[in-house]
């Protein structure tokens, strides 16, 4: 009811016995309308950029749809669902993806925050350092990749020069020669491109505590070390798990890295569930078989996301 | 001569007969110089209508700006290329055939993409006579006009970059008498370019950990692609052919797991040993180098190479490298030796193009026997020989010392080149043998164990496809490669 009784104030005071009949009386339909065609234009891209294909996309994941072929939309229920959970390769690049992107967003977290803590404080020459240090987030990602291969390279590449000059003798490690390595180099980038991101919403996030909070600690007896349990990571908690989010799901997509850096090798160690969706459903065209690959990942992520929310709520409700 | 002995020996008949002679000689100079503008005249002109052209790659957009104003001047077309990445050009072009439109009036594709793009092109020879243009189509070397450009019997396309592999080998270190002796004494052979790929193995083990180019370093004995996906498949399908065998059996089996292709693909493996560092994401640019920087004795790659290593800028084997084809096999007692007709590039008309008639005109012109030969001899194209003129002209064989060497190896090749699978999807059936590839000499996977996945996904493809179409349209491949004498050679 509350949101009827809202209606009269704006509308001039009506006769004391007529106010109740008039309280209920609904708005002309040109005055309801108005909003929703104020929002109109937005919700309009919005359904055609992102609900559109997302239904599209989902109805071609029950079709054999073969666009080389020209195919068309022949209804196969839930066979790609199926046939993709009997997929060795698809099964094989999930693992593989879990391999390189969790470790890579736990080293990319605990940099960025060692980052933040030692930028949070005043010092000469913090500035420069601040924007130095967020060049990675700036750089596009395929040059990165690219320019990552060359430093990988073994006999010209920059990071076994490095290593020949500190260690005194000739380095000549094939990074991207064997799966092991291959898998770490690429978490490695991702690493370098994601931990200044956290750098900065972290250095936010702890610009954002209020003095009195630590004065207060101080002022009760606590030490440094619990200062930072109990005050600087508890509000910590929501900038974190936003950063953890948006690294997290932009990490199930990468793509651009492993297919300049290694081209899903050596020996496909390095495929990711982006990369193989990719050459099934754009490069060889299976739209419907690629389309439910990508609804798998679609699924996997939303699980993800949605459960580390959970974590993170049910911490919250504890500590309050 | 005086004139008194003119006067002698010329009579006034006789001057007559002169003078109408060389009347005769004007009027028909004159008719030819009337005649020759009317035949100009009579050429096509398009009046500054453009020509779309979808090059693979930047050196082939030179090979178009080589050429422009001769277009223009010939045709009134203005010649636009466009370069798409060799990576992405299946699926940009295939996108827009899929949806009945092309923004291109001349594309450039791989002829294994052939069969999947065949349904979108229009038939080259109605066109090329509709407008009176004659293709030479006897000149185009046969491989590449039989297995390269025709579909189900049409010619489709017209080869505008020849590619094979051939075996490249760096002379010094064969011509040292020590490395003979060491050679001959260690394998029981004489030290000599390979005949067979166990001989490459071994050449490629003798010569990897020591300096036998002189330069202080230690070099590696052989380069070769093992770059995941299609890049790595080229170089298999050379030594998969070379052991004898063939994509599928007449009923569209697998026979990439055969006896020849485990072997093939062991060799590889084994080989993969004396490469230099990095080789797991070698591809035609890094095997180049690491011929042309003097790093490997041994290499196999694409023909343009040959030019590279003769451009002092860019070679440090100026003058040493030697050309032979890919080593064999032998079978039955018999070397079996093939050429590997590893890509190319050959060039089409889309059926939506706009401008059909201007388009089989620039194609006419950039395959012309004499237009063809000027842009495989410019270094900076990258597009190599697609016919016998260029192959066996007097400026192919001066283009460096050891060129006439090269022609005939190339000569030699293509007679008896080994297409790629040319059905539909024969990008994919490629990308899983480059993966298998891949995944055996990173050892994620033994040999027969990467080749029996391999053939399981070449069944998955084949059955996704329609066996019973794929299974006839291999069949019209099979048959066009037994012509030409290329079958299966079971190993047992």
């Amino acid at each position: 009811m509350t949101g009827r009784t809202a209606v009269p104030l704006t509308l001039p005071s009506p006769p004391v016995g007529e106010r109740d009949h008039i309280a209920v009386r609904r708005p002309p339909a040109r005055r309801r309308l108005m909003p929703w065609l104020m929002v109109a234009p937005m919700l309009g891209v919005m359904l055609a950029t992102t609900l559109f294909p997302l239904a599209y996309s989902l109805a071609v994941s029950f079709t054999r749809y073969e666009l080389a072929r020209g195919t068309g939309w022949e209804w196969a229920g839930g066979v790609n669902y199926r046939d993709a959970l009997h997929d060795p390769r698809f099964l094989a690049a999930a693992v593989q993806t879990a391999q390189m992107i969790l470790p890579a967003l736990v080293a990319a977290f605990l940099v960025g925050f060692a980052l933040a803590l030692l930028l949070n404080g005043p010092f000469p020459g913090r500035a420069l350092f601040l924007s130095l240090l967020a060049v990675p987030v700036m750089v596009a990602p395929t040059a990165a990749a690219m320019s990552f291969a060359l430093m990988l390279t073994p006999k010209y590449g920059a990071v076994n020069d490095l290593l020949s000059m500190v260690t005194g003798q000739r380095v000549m490690i094939d990074w991207l020669g064997s799966p092991g390595l291959a898998r770490a180099s690429v978490a490695g980038v991702q690493v370098w491109r994601w931990a200044p991101f956290y750098m900065l919403i972290l250095l936010a996030g702890l610009q954002a505590i209020p003095d009195e909070l630590y004065e207060a600690g101080r002022v009760d007896g606590a030490s440094r070390r619990q200062l930072f349990r109990h005050v600087t990571l508890p509000l910590l908690r929501w900038p974190a798990l936003v950063g953890l989010l948006i690294g997290f799901i932009d990490l199930v997509k990468l793509f651009d890295t492993v297919y300049i850096m290694t081209a899903g090798g050596p020996g496909g160690s390095t495929e990711t569930v982006s990369f193989y969706t990719y050459f099934t459903g754009i490069r060889f065209f299976h739209v419907g078989y690629g389309a439910a690959l990508s609804f798998y990942v679609l699924i996997g992520v939303l699980l993800l996301c949605v459960a580390l929310v959970g974590v993170a709520a049910r911490r919250e409700d504890a500590l309050a | 001569m005086t004139a008194c002995e003119w006067n002698n020996v010329v009579d006034r008949r006789d001057f007559l007969r002169l003078v109408a002679g060389a009347s005769a000689l004007g009027v028909a100079a004159d008719w030819q110089a009337t005649a020759r503008p009317a035949r100009a005249a009579a050429k096509k002109n398009f009046g500054g209508k453009t020509v779309r052209v979808a090059a693979s790659a930047e050196y082939y957009a030179v090979a178009f700006r080589m050429f422009r104003e001769q277009v223009e001047q010939e045709y009134g077309l203005k010649v636009a290329p466009e370069v798409i990445p060799s990576q992405e050009a299946y699926q940009r072009v295939m996108l827009e055939f899929a949806s009945r439109a092309s923004s291109y009036d001349l594309v450039m594709f791989s002829p294994q993409w052939l069969a999947d793009f065949a349904p979108h092109l229009e038939p080259l020879k109605p066109l090329a006579e509709a407008a009176g243009l004659n293709l030479h189509l006897d000149d185009v070397l046969p491989a590449f006009r039989d297995m390269y450009s025709t579909w189900a019997g049409t010619l489709y396309a017209m080869p505008f970059d020849g590619d094979l592999h051939i075996l490249y080998y760096n002379t010094a270190a064969f011509s040292q008498p020590e490395s003979q002796k060491r050679f001959r004494d260690k394998y029981g052979y004489p030290l000599a370019p390979p005949q067979t790929w166990e001989q490459y193995r071994d050449l490629a083990e003798f010569f990897t950990g020591w300096d036998w180019f002189g330069d202080g370093q230690k070099h590696y004995g052989a380069a070769d692609g093992y770059r995941p996906g299609r890049t790595g498949f080229w170089w298999f399908m050379g030594r998969f052919a070379n052991y004898g065998g063939v994509y599928f059996d007449e009923e569209m089996r697998p026979l990439i797991n055969s006896p020849n292709g485990v072997k093939a693909l062991q060799n590889m493996v084994d080989i993969f040993a004396f490469a230099p560092p990095g080789s797991t994401n070698f591809g035609y640019t890094e095997v180049e180098n690491a011929l042309v920087k003097g790093d490997v004795a041994l290499s196999t790659n694409w023909t343009s190479v040959a030019r590279v290593a003769e451009d002092p800028n860019r070679s440090k084997v100026m003058g040493k490298i030697g050309y032979a084809m890919l080593p064999g096999t032998m079978i039955g007692g018999k070397l079996h030796r093939v050429g590997s007709l590893a890509s190319g590039w050959s060039l089409a008309i889309p059926k939506y193009s706009a401008n059909k008639e201007g388009a089989v005109h620039a194609l006419e012109l950039y395959t012309r026997p004499d237009v063809s030969l000027k842009i495989s001899l410019n270094p900076g194209t990258g597009v190599d020989y697609t016919r016998r003129s260029s192959v066996e002209s007097r400026d192919a064989g001066a283009a460096w010392p050891s060129a006439p060497k090269f022609l005939e190896v190339v000569k030699a090749s293509v007679d008896v080149g080994f297409p790629a699978p040319l059905v539909p999807g024969a990008e994919e059936y490629m990308k899983v043998g480059g993966d298998a590839l891949a995944a055996a000499v990173a050892k994620t996977k033994g040999v027969k164990q990467a080749l029996d996945d391999a053939a399981r996904e070449w069944d998955r493809i084949t059955d996704r496809l329609g066996r019973d179409a794929q299974k006839q349209l291999w069949k019209a491949q099979y048959d066009a490669m037994k012509r030409r004498g290329l079958t299966y050679k079971p190993l047992g």
